[in-house]
């Protein structure tokens, strides 16, 4: 199960990713993380309240980075105690470091 | 003696090794959750207890391993998070494995029934039940993340005899995992988990093929990886692990092992690149005409990427340093031996120094000088043999101090206490033997030091302490001794209550005068208790004085300083080796006595020294030094011409005289025990069998020193 929240406060917008990171859940990832984004010039991405970590959803966040580079926009990660647990994962896979996106000046 | 060389009491050994390594590696994950290396250390140690197993059939055992092993493997990519529960669980599955390794093949109701419930526990960690194996699938290329090297199955009966066999060889895999791979139920982490279990792994995973948001489909795999293996199980068994993989897979020896290969050096950058396929001979050759760094021209030329680059320079670094490994490996000479084997051959030096004394005490007495010379000749080489022989049966007390975190976290979960265990000077080396005598006199002294000392948290707190208690094991060298202390920061001894009950108990009569040191000593008497409510922990007190009289067995001594509301602090003294003592021998009246070269301070003629007040008391360079006649104490007569000397002994710094009619020479034996009926003789700690077949007493020192100043009391 994943639920999904989105808000904004001080002029960023706030993805939180609350629940599964699960292959079933990648639609809804890809979709909340897009929504997030469109007219946004930072988006930050919780995911202080993710419970299962997936090759899939980690994939997912490689991928927004992606589109943050290609938009301009400025991404940050936020995964408080889940921190260790998704380096691991990126260590075990041999994996670069899930890192943030400055936002772009020209935007 | 036989000595067993039976393949499974051999793996029985091994498994008993790794099974500590588990129990240290789980009780420094609490402290340290989220610290990768102790995962893998216990993943392998459960891995190789499994595959060991195996080879024996011992199909529970395996089970069981293989059951825990999945969790940690969970616990390893990332996908379960470690917490104080499975923490718990994990150690009690390790105590299972000790049970079910000792019960073999056989059967046990209780262990039978405890396994499936420890099994259904593990496996509720896990997905679905799930137990490891998989498959996966492929597409291009780019971003290299962070490469990760993993060590492989490591030590154990069965990796070690594989080695034997066959040497390592190192197998590059480049994994192109299909589109498909993840809609089709493929995880490319369980093959990357499969092959760290072959050997040690370099992984680079690959993550600029993965797409824009917008673009990706999510449910599509686009990582990949290019993976170094290093392995003896041979290339079959990489190419198995991707047996049904959907996507492109390619896997080439890049390194064979050879074991007279001793070139440490492997492939230019340039020439993995094009062994790679990612780059062509003739942009190469174009590129190495540049005077630039050639992985800079490369990347300029547009010919490779700088992650190509990069991974290209992860594979040399990586060949280099195993070969590195390798060579350093095929060098060593470390081999194995039984402590039994051990025991015998420093029992056997022992015998050959006392002969070797007995011989040129025989050549003194008669005279020889030929056989004397050769004897002298003979004392330089029996030393190194001594020497070498004592130092194959030292171990570092770190065998003894790592197997008390255990007890205290057990022992502080039991008592609702908080204990941080402090270990210092775990390198010191002891006889291990000594080592082994030692474990039961310190497990006592430390439940004693948790249940007894140290407060509750909510104590500590009102006594103004931090609410966690402070645990110190220290050892340290003093001479031929090994010091070990036991300090802690708990309430100290009750002096007034200790004396009470002393009194009450008819250990000692209420008028005598104590020192609060002497009062604190009192602890050690047989039966004594002051503890308010007994334990099941530490008992009643009972054992203290077994404690010391074991200690005492073993040559050492033992002694307690103890501050009200500060804390307490043991300190043993030990001997190094148990197998042979070198002392001074000495005559009183018409027997030989042997003192401990290693408390000898000096040798003084009584009459030089002795104070003429008539107190028992030596003028020895200009400090009041008291001394104990031993012809009195054994009530021995003294020689004819009443004098005799004096032997200058310290102990903690604190000096003593002890008066024998005479010193004849240095002698190095091995000592005997006196046996049951002497073995509570006063003064005395063993026996040794001169030359001439005479016998002569060890003296206790120790004890000796204490009487001599109780005396001058």
């Amino acid at each position: 199960m994943l639920e999904t929240e989105t808000t904004s406060a001080n002029g960023e917008n706030v993805v939180a990713l609350r629940g599964e990171l699960s292959l079933a859940e990648t639609k809804a990832i890809r979709d909340a993380l897009l929504a997030g984004m469109d007219g946004a010039r930072t988006v930050r991405v919780d995911l202080r309240e993710v419970t299962t970590l997936e090759l899939p959803g980690l994939q997912l966040l490689y991928a927004a980075r992606a589109e943050a580079l290609k938009r301009g926009v400025g991404l940050l990660f936020d995964a408080g105690d889940n921190q260790a647990r998704l380096e691991r994962m990126c260590e075990f896979a041999g994996l670069a470091a899930i890192s943030d996106v400055a936002p772009s000046d020209q935007e | 003696m036989s000595l067993s060389t039976d393949p499974l009491e051999t793996f029985r050994e091994e498994a008993k090794e790794l099974l500590v390594t588990l129990e240290e590696s789980l009780m420094a994950l609490e402290e340290e959750p989220q610290d990768h290396e102790l995962i893998d250390t216990a993943f392998r140690a459960l891995h190789t207890i499994k595959g060991s197993g195996n080879m024996f059939d011992l199909d529970r055992l395996v089970a069981f391993a293989h059951t825990v092993e999945t969790v940690f493997a969970a616990l390893r990519d990332g996908s379960l998070e470690l917490d104080r529960r499975l923490t718990d669980l994990s150690l009690t599955a390790k105590d299972h494995l000790a049970d079910l390794l000792a019960l073999g093949d056989g059967s046990d109701p209780e262990i039978e029934q405890r396994d499936r419930e420890l099994s259904s526990r593990f496996t509720a960690y896990l997905p679905e039940g799930g137990a490891a194996s998989a498959e996966s699938g492929g597409s291009a290329e780019a971003d290299v993340g962070e490469a990760t090297a993993h060590d492989g199955p490591g030590a154990g009966v069965a990796d070690d005899e594989l080695k034997d066999e066959a040497k390592d060889s190192t197998y590059r895999v480049i994994l192109k995992p299909s589109l498909e791979t993840f809609r089709i139920g493929g995880n490319p982490l369980l093959l990357i988990s499969e092959l760290q279990e072959l050997g040690q792994t370099l992984v680079m995973g690959f993550v600029a093929d993965v797409p824009p948001l917008s673009e990706i489909d999510p449910e599509g795999c686009y990582l990949h990886w290019d993976i170094l293996v290093t392995t003896a199980a041979g290339e079959d068994a990489v190419r198995d692990v991707f047996l049904f993989v959907d996507g492109e897979i390619d896997i080439r020896v890049v390194d064979e092992g050879g074991f007279f290969d001793t070139d440490i050096n492997y492939k230019r950058l340039g020439e993995i690149l094009v062994d790679r396929g990612e780059i062509k001979p003739e942009d190469l050759e174009h590129a190495i005409g540049s005077k630039d760094y050639l992985g800079d021209v490369l990347i300029r030329s547009g010919y490779v990427t700088q992650e190509q680059v990069q991974s290209a320079l992860s594979e040399q670094n990586y060949v280099r340093k195993m070969r590195e490994t390798r060579r350093q490996t095929e060098s060593s000479s470390t081999i194995k031996v039984q402590t039994e084997k051990l025991d015998e051959l420093v029992n056997l030096v022992g015998e050959f120094v006392s002969l070797h004394a007995n011989i040129a005490m025989l050549a003194e007495q008669k005279g020889d000088q030929d056989v004397r010379s050769a004897a002298e000749q003979m004392e330089g080489l029996i030393r190194q043999v001594r020497d070498l022989s004592i130092d194959l049966h030292m171990v570092p007390v770190d065998l003894l101090f790592s197997g008390f975190r255990r007890l205290v976290r057990d022992l502080c979960a039991d008592l609702g206490k908080d204990v941080h265990l402090e270990l210092e000077g775990t390198e010191t080396e002891l006889d291990k033997n000594v080592v082994d005598a030692l474990k039961d006199p310190l497990l006592h002294l430390i439940r004693n030091s948790i249940d007894h000392g140290i407060e509750t948290p909510e104590e500590r707190s009102a006594a103004g302490k931090e609410r966690a208690g402070r645990l110190k094991l220290s050892a340290y060298y003093a001479g031929a001794h090994v010091v070990i202390e036991i300090d802690d920061d708990g309430a100290g001894l009750n002096a007034e209550r200790i004396r009470a009950k002393a009194v009450d108990r008819g250990l000692i009569s209420a008028e005598l005068e104590l020192s609060e040191s002497e009062i604190q000593g009192l602890i050690f008497e047989p039966g004594f208790s002051t503890a308010e409510n007994a334990t099941n922990v530490s008992g009643r007190g009972v054992g203290m004085d077994v404690v010391k009289r074991n200690i005492e067995n073993l040559g050492g001594s033992i002694r307690v300083r103890s501050q009200q509301g500060v804390g307490t602090n043991m300190k043993i003294r030990i001997p190094l080796t148990l197998a042979i003592v070198e002392g001074l021998l000495a005559r009183i009246g018409d027997g030989m006595y042997l003192i401990n070269l290693a408390y000898i301070v000096e040798c003084l003629e009584l009459a030089d020294v002795v104070d003429d007040s008539g107190d028992q008391i030596i003028d020895f360079r200009g400090e009041i030094v008291p001394y104990l006649d031993l012809r009195r104490f054994f009530r021995l007569e003294a020689s004819e011409n009443g004098g005799g000397q004096v032997v200058v002994v310290a102990i903690d710094d604190r000096k003593v005289g002890l008066v024998v009619d005479g010193i004849l020479d240095k002698y190095q034996s091995v000592i005997k025990s006196l046996g049951k009926v002497y073995e509570r003789a006063q003064g005395v700690s063993g026996a040794i069998i001169l030359g001439d077949g005479r016998p002569a007493l060890m003296l206790d020192v120790d004890r000796l020193a204490r009487v001599t100043r109780e005396e001058l009391r």
